[in-house]
């Protein structure tokens, strides 16, 4: 390996650069297919496989393009070995591929396909559909072929990096990456170290007024640039943070931003160290350009590993780095943008998407729903403009590189972006054709150079993916229905199936089982929301999705399920609302049959008020007739016997013993007739026989009574009966007594038959007589017809547990009947 | 009132028994019964028919009572006395009989002794309010 002289300006000069000119093929088709291919990418909303593919292919053909461009630049001129410094050799064995400035066109073409393909197969990483991985495998084998091998790793790292920079699934990816290329620097470092201090690598390598090269200023310096490198990746890698979900929050963004200007500022630091580790002069970086720069100094960093093709593993270094710097910038500054633009347009519009959470939209895929798009489209399509214009213009190789990879990043983040719902998923079928034909149009404009093999491999497999690989209708609608990936669907697919399984069926079945054994509906209202909400965007897809036609068996079935049980539901409800009328016609009965007891009640009461003072009245009645028994009875009689009395002592006094003898004899007849009377009174009060002859003695008795002071005819029909209480037999009594009254006072009767007998758990008397009768009232009407004596006998026979009836009509005869428990059945029933 | 007549009475109660001993023992004291009546409009008429010096009368009797033929006796003989027998000793009976200004009012039941005193009593305080003829 010859080490380069200090001074050299590296492995090769650019004057080519300088006086290249653009070939005019490839400059109309980078022209044409950079902004072509990126505003049809703004015209996609989502994403089908067929169109990522078609958009990886579009892209593959735009950087083909730049290379062909760049191919154009060098391949037209021969190579100039002269630099801007001093003259010095350079080693015949070194590739012209270690050259990044010399590189002829198909050595960018096969490098160019292989980061093409990175970003396909990130996109396949990212979960994004198999074409991805096709179009990665097609390029990365053409850059392979060619012999490309830092493609080939430049693939591999830009992988990570894309992955980084786009992937929103966060931060073990991203950790990933970061140790990639970590572990990529920690080589570089280690390297270097070593080298320097084996002392192998030369001190002309680095400028005179830095030391010698065995000096810790010259470890320091290598130290330094290794640390910075290491730390620009770091730094592009944080910055690439906008795939960081939102979720994070400010402190991400924070750290993206923070990661954005390291980068910046490791930059603004590493050009100048790197420039004085080169051996180069500010002017000979003015001259070369910061690529060749680096690559002069990374050439001394890894002279000890690389030997001979130390510039060739340094141009590949500066490549990854250009690329991930790029990447990186990309990333962040599209990812910051896209943020800082979704954060502000909501907030401006202060509503979320109407129906975003009523369709079933998950809250994931909804926060996934404002991730970047347009402000990402836009700054896509003003890089990939500034990449062509750029292109067109012919500035240095490594800013091609650099916007190229910055278009690149800011597609493959495009083509991760999640798709919104409730747009077209599909590239319209002429925009698809369009780019095609820009793609073919590319090719075809590149075919000036060498490669075509390959060039016409990758343009098949993009056409075949484009014509062939159409995206299954079935797949499509799910991923409408229930997200775009995998995952999501199954999410989806799991919770409607739960809903279905595990609430809205069983509660239908609960509600049905309800219904059918008549009790109170529990609606599953809950359940059924739940379901309903599950079941909308099936049925709003059916409805109106351009593939409600061309649904899978599988998504059919599903909407045919959450119909039917929509439909169940629905018919629940309408039995719930029928079950409701029939509750409400049923409160109305209760009501209006609570309205009538109220009446009652009240007449009840108004009869038991009547029926009180009636009672009242009569006791006092009865009082007052007990008095004026007393008054003209025995009060009277008495007095008169006093008198009888002292007539008697005077006519003693005077010796008139038998006007004496005549008034004792006069009093004691007086006396036995009180005594009588008294006898009566005591009787009507409270018979005696009733206690003591029992209560058909004691009818007998007032039958023979009742019979002698009326005049009517009466026969006593006792039959074998229980044994009734001692209240049950004066209520008998009574009743009998006040029947017999009526009788006499009302009844013209001839004859009047009384009975009593057994009947179920009680004695019923009935007393029946053949008088002229009367319309007798329904019972409750009994007070209102001034009956009260019926009415009382009703009450004591009621009180008493009884029953009492009367029967009459006109010319009828009356019957009057009283049934009244015997003692047996009037106990009470013990409740176990 | 003459020394040579004996004063002559009237006796008003509806009880027929008690009426009779009452007529039988003031005739035994010696005093001329003129009349016994059953009611009090039987016994007003016999008032006005024979004049007599005393009026014994029951107080509760079937349509008029005592009370208010002693209102009656006072209006159209205001020098009769009039002793009312009652069988209640109620205050409010009591009361009603001194507001139609009866001359005594007895218990039945009372002794023959408190009822020929309180009558003959009543006789001598209607002499006086006479005076001498």
């Amino acid at each position: 390996m010859t080490l380069l002289p200090p001074g050299t300006g590296g492995p090769a000069g650019n004057g080519g650069l300088a006086s290249a000119r653009l070939s005019s093929r490839p400059g109309l088709a980078v022209a044409l297919a950079a902004p072509v291919s990126l505003v049809a990418l703004c015209w996609l909303p989502r994403y089908a496989p067929a169109d990522r593919l078609a958009l990886g292919a579009s892209l593959a053909a735009a950087m083909v393009v730049v290379a062909a461009a760049l191919g154009g630049l060098e391949g037209g001129e021969p190579r100039r070995q002269a630099g801007p410094g001093p003259k010095r050799e350079v080693v015949a064995s070194r590739p012209a591929w270690a050259d990044p400035v010399a590189l002829s066109t198909d050595r960018w073409l096969a490098l160019w396909p292989g980061v093409a393909g990175a970003g396909a197969i990130s996109s396949w990483v990212a979960r994004l559909g198999g074409a991805g991985l096709l179009s990665a495998l097609a390029f990365g084998a053409a850059g392979v072929g060619h012999g490309a091998a830092p493609s080939a790793l430049a693939a591999l790292v830009v992988v990570a990096l894309v992955l980084v920079s786009v992937s929103p699934y966060g931060l073990p990816l991203m950790a990933v990456a970061l140790a990639t290329v970590a572990a990529a620097g920690a080589v570089v470092t280690v390297g270097g170290i070593v080298a320097l201090c084996r002392g192998r690598l030369t001190a002309a390598l680095l400028p005179p007024a830095v030391g010698g090269p065995h000096g810790p200023a010259a470890i320091a310096v290598h130290s330094a640039t290794t640390v910075v490198l290491v730390c620009l990746l770091a730094a592009g890698l944080l910055a690439a943070g906008p795939a960081v979900p939102k979720a994070r929050g400010r402190g991400a963004r924070w750290a993206m931003s923070a990661g954005a200007s390291t980068a910046v500022a490791c930059w603004a630091l590493a050009v100048p160290i790197l420039v004085r580790a080169g051996g180069l002069s500010s002017a000979g970086v003015a001259r070369l350009g910061g690529a060749r720069a680096l690559t002069t100094a990374l050439a001394a960093v890894l002279g000890p590993l690389g030997g001979g093709d130390a510039a060739g593993m340094a141009h590949a270094v500066v490549l990854v780095t250009c690329l991930a710097g790029a990447f990186g910038a990309a990333g962040a500054a599209t990812g910051v943008a896209g943020k800082v633009l979704s954060d502000v347009r909501p907030a401006r519009r202060g509503r979320r998407r109407p129906g975003a959470h009523d369709d079933g939209t998950t809250p994931a895929l909804l926060a996934r729903s404002s991730a970047p798009r347009h402000p990402a489209l836009a700054i896509a399509g003003a890089t990939g403009l500034l990449a062509g214009g750029v292109a067109l213009i012919g500035p240095r190789p490594w800013l091609v590189v650099a916007l190229g990879g910055l278009a690149t990043g800011a597609l493959a983040l495009i083509a991760l972006a999640p798709p919104s719902p409730g747009r077209r998923q599909r590239l319209p079928r002429l925009l698809r054709v369009a780019v095609a034909l820009i793609w073919l149009l590319a090719v075809g404009g590149a075919l000036g150079g060498v490669g075509a093999w390959a060039l016409v491999g990758a343009g098949g497999l993009a056409v075949a993916g484009v014509v062939a690989v159409r995206p299954r209708p079935d797949r499509a609608a799910l991923a409408q229905l229930f997200g775009p990936t995998h995952r999501q669907r199954a999410a989806q697919l799991e919770r409607v199936a739960g809903t279905l399984a595990h609430k809205a069926l069983p509660g239908l079945a609960s509600a049905l089982e309800a219904l059918s054994a008549g009790e109170q509906l529990r609606l599953p209202a809950t359940e059924l929301a739940e379901l309903k909400a599950a079941a909308r965007p099936l049925e709003a897809t059916l409805a109106g999705g351009p593939h409600a036609a061309r649904q899978s068996r599988t998504s059919d079935a599903l909407v045919e399920v959450s119909k039917q049980v929509a439909r169940l539901a629905a018919a629940v409800e309408a039995v719930a609302r029928l079950d409701t009328n029939r509750l409400e016609e049923l409160v109305e009965v209760r009501v209006g049959a609570l309205a009538h007891a109220n009446r009652n009640l009240v007449d009840s009461q108004w009869r038991r008020r009547q029926l009180l003072d009636r009672t009242v009245r009569a006791a006092e009645e009865e009082r007052a007739r007990i008095a004026a028994n007393l008054h003209d009875g025995p009060i009277q009689r008495l007095a008169a016997l006093g008198l009888v009395l002292d007539r008697c002592r005077l006519r003693m006094d005077r010796e008139d013993k038998d006007g004496a003898r005549d008034l004792v004899k006069r009093a004691r007849t007086e006396l036995s007739e009180e005594i009588r009377s008294l006898r009566q009174l005591m009787s009507e009060l409270r018979p005696p026989i009733l206690d003591e002859g029992g209560l058909e003695a004691a009818l007998r008795d007032h039958l023979s009574s009742w019979t002698s002071a009326s005049g009517i005819e009466v026969r006593f029909e006792p039959a074998s009966h229980g044994l009734l209480s001692l209240d049950s037999e004066t209520v008998v009594y009574r009743v009998v007594q006040e029947a017999l009254a009526n009788v006499a006072k009302h009844s013209r009767a001839k004859l009047t038959t009384v009975t009593m007998s057994q009947s179920g758990n009680g004695v019923q008397v009935v007393v029946r007589d053949d008088g002229k009768g009367f319309d007798a009232p329904p019972q409750p009407d009994l007070l209102r017809g001034g009956h009260f004596g019926l009415v009382v006998m009703r009450e004591r026979v009621e009180l008493a547990s009884g029953r009492f009836e009367i029967h009459s009509a006109p010319r009828t005869g009356t019957e009057v009947v009283a049934w009244l428990p015997t003692i047996m059945a009037n106990r009470p029933v013990e409740v176990a | 009132m003459t020394g040579s007549r004996m004063p002559r009475l009237v006796v008003v109660d509806d009880d027929n028994l008690l009426a009779e001993e009452l007529a039988g023992l003031l005739t035994d004291v010696g005093y001329e019964v003129t009349g016994v009546a059953n009611e009090a409009m039987q016994g007003i008429a016999l008032v006005d028919r024979t004049h007599p010096d005393v009026v014994v009368m029951d107080v509760r009797m079937d349509g008029m009572s005592g009370t208010e033929a002693a209102g009656i006796l006072q209006r159209r003989h205001p020098d009769l006395p009039v002793v009312l027998l009652s069988a209640y000793s109620d205050e409010g009976i009591r009361q009603a009989a001194r507001d139609v200004n009866v001359a005594a009012y007895l218990v039945k039941g009372c002794s023959a002794g408190e009822l020929l005193s309180t009558i003959g009593s009543v006789i001598k305080q209607s002499q006086a309010r006479r005076g001498p003829p």
